[in-house]
């Protein structure tokens, strides 16, 4: 008596909607088609036409994602906001497609450079590589966290804690700098590009240098000339060079 | 003058020596190496005798026409077969390559490459849509991986690009890559070229209705004898509908 007919997703296919990965696509795809100037998108007809395709999505079954409703709503909101009497001129007013149109013209460069990276991806697919050979190891002991001040700080607190635990009995003579060991620390950073933590204190000699030493890391990297990395919790962490780390200047 | 002839000698011996090792080192590596790497690892005294070691083995392989080459990648040097061959290649590596990356992937790769240390809410915010598992997909492929935590709320991981996205995609370094404002300069050159075209199209519309009208026009003007069978239809016309 209540039986209803099988929902299609029960019939067991579903579609994913791929050629639209999201609602700017969507987006740009329209402003494409319809060859609309992207600075002056005439909203009710962009948003009749965005409606009519979450329409065909749903129609087809296919799984509308949650963010073409937050556009839906966006492109709504817009279009109101078109109709209502301008206030008068006593402050400048943004247009309520500025910040849509923003976000769109910033997507559509990274498409362009998506596109670009996807030609370099295909003609480096052309050439051939050795690969590892298979009784060698593959290298990756790479550290990849990034260790912020305070993640420092934490590992330094344990290495005092620790300190405090040995009954020193010699004599110590305060004959550290920090600036002395800044110039230390440069020096084997320099020599190596990378210089593991602990290395740092093999010759360390009793608690004030311990101490001196751990300022002068703190100093150079909150001046950010050298990076702490850490391949994970609890294991060792490496200092870099701050040049070592990647930064497109453009 | 004898000395500095055996010296001149002793040299030539020794670049040769370098040459082989850089040689031998390149076609072994699975990875770019530098120049200071390979200084490191062969007798080479500077950096000097490494470069001429690279171009005498690149111009050997060029001129003995050679089916590889040494290019330049991601801050290192690397042998690697040439294009032609990728069809012989491939059948080799047949049902055994990685699949390309996805749309989703590469835009998400182009934004981190671009912005270096960006949190996924900051790729989300470009892309509009969530992008957690494109994320994953890059760090388990070591195209990205996490840099630093951002200042916001719960310290968001921050993601830059690899060593490996420059090998992957065969880039010398990221000078090579355009500036991203030269994207926006070429869809705007794009939609230019598109209106211009949309207004000759419509302009070829327009110069076809009047043409049209035109050759009617002359039509009708050619004699009496048209203008007649062209009234004799009509007539027929207004009777058959009668």
């Amino acid at each position: 008596m209540f039986e209803q007919a099988p929902k299609r997703r029960e019939l067991g296919y579903q579609v994913k909607l791929d050629h639209f990965e999201g609602p700017m696509d969507l987006l740009l795809h329209l402003i494409r088609r319809d060859k609309i100037d992207i600075y002056d998108i005439p909203i009710s007809h962009i948003t009749h036409e965005y409606l009519s395709y979450i329409e065909i999505m749903k129609e087809l079954e296919l799984e509308v994602a949650g963010e073409f409703f937050v556009m839906a709503a966006t492109l709504m909101r817009i279009k109101v906001q078109m109709l209502l009497p301008k206030r008068a001129v006593e402050e400048e007013e943004e247009d309520p497609r500025e910040e849509l149109v923003r976000n769109l013209i910033e997507y559509r460069k990274f498409k362009k450079a998506a596109d670009h990276l996807a030609g370099k991806e295909s003609s480096r697919r052309d050439v051939f590589v050795r690969p590892v050979p298979k009784y060698i190891e593959e290298e990756d002991n790479t550290p990849k966290m990034e260790l912020s001040l305070f993640d420092l700080m934490d590992a330094f607190k344990s290495i005092l804690e620790d300190l405090k635990k040995e009954i020193s009995y010699s004599v110590e003579v305060d004959i550290h700098t920090v600036d002395e060991k800044i110039d230390f620390i440069h020096k084997k950073i320099n020599s190596n590009s990378e210089v593991l933590f602990t290395e740092l204190f093999e010759e360390t000699v009793g608690r004030v240098e311990i101490i001196v030493t751990l300022m002068a890391i703190l100093e150079l990297v909150r001046r950010g000339f050298i990076i702490a990395r850490q391949m994970s919790d609890r294991e060792d962490i490496w200092l870099y060079r701050r040049e070592d780390s990647k930064v497109v200047e453009k | 003058m004898k000395n500095k002839k055996m010296d001149n000698e002793i040299d030539k011996q020794r670049e040769h020596t370098i040459e082989k090792q850089v040689e031998a080192l390149l076609f072994a590596s699975d990875v770019p190496l530098s120049a200071h790497k390979l200084l490191m690892l062969t007798e080479a005294p500077s950096l000097k005798y490494i470069k001429k070691a690279i171009d005498s083995l690149s111009r050997f392989y060029s001129e003995q026409f050679r089916s590889f080459e040494i290019v330049e990648i991601a801050g290192g040097f690397q042998v690697t077969t040439l294009p032609e061959y990728s069809l012989t290649v491939k059948k080799l590596y047949k049902n055994r390559r990685k699949s390309k990356l996805s749309r989703a992937a590469l835009e998400t790769l182009a934004i981190i490459a671009y912005k270096q240390s960006i949190s996924r809410s900051g790729v989300e915010a470009i892309r509009g849509v969530s992008c957690d598992g494109v994320l994953s997909t890059l760090t388990d492929r070591e195209l990205i991986t996490v840099s630093g935590r951002g200042d916001g709320i719960g310290k968001p991981f921050l993601y830059s690009t690899t060593k490996k996205f420059l090998e992957y995609l065969g880039l010398k370094n990221y000078k090579e890559l355009p500036s991203i404002e030269d994207f926006e300069t070429e869809i705007e050159a794009l939609d230019i070229l598109n209106s211009k075209l949309k207004n000759s199209e419509e302009d070829i519309m327009i110069n076809n209705k009047s043409e049209q009208a035109a050759t009617e026009k002359d039509a009708i003007n050619n004699g009496k004898l048209e203008r007649d069978e062209i009234e004799d239809r009509t007539i027929q016309d207004i009777s058959d509908e009668h």
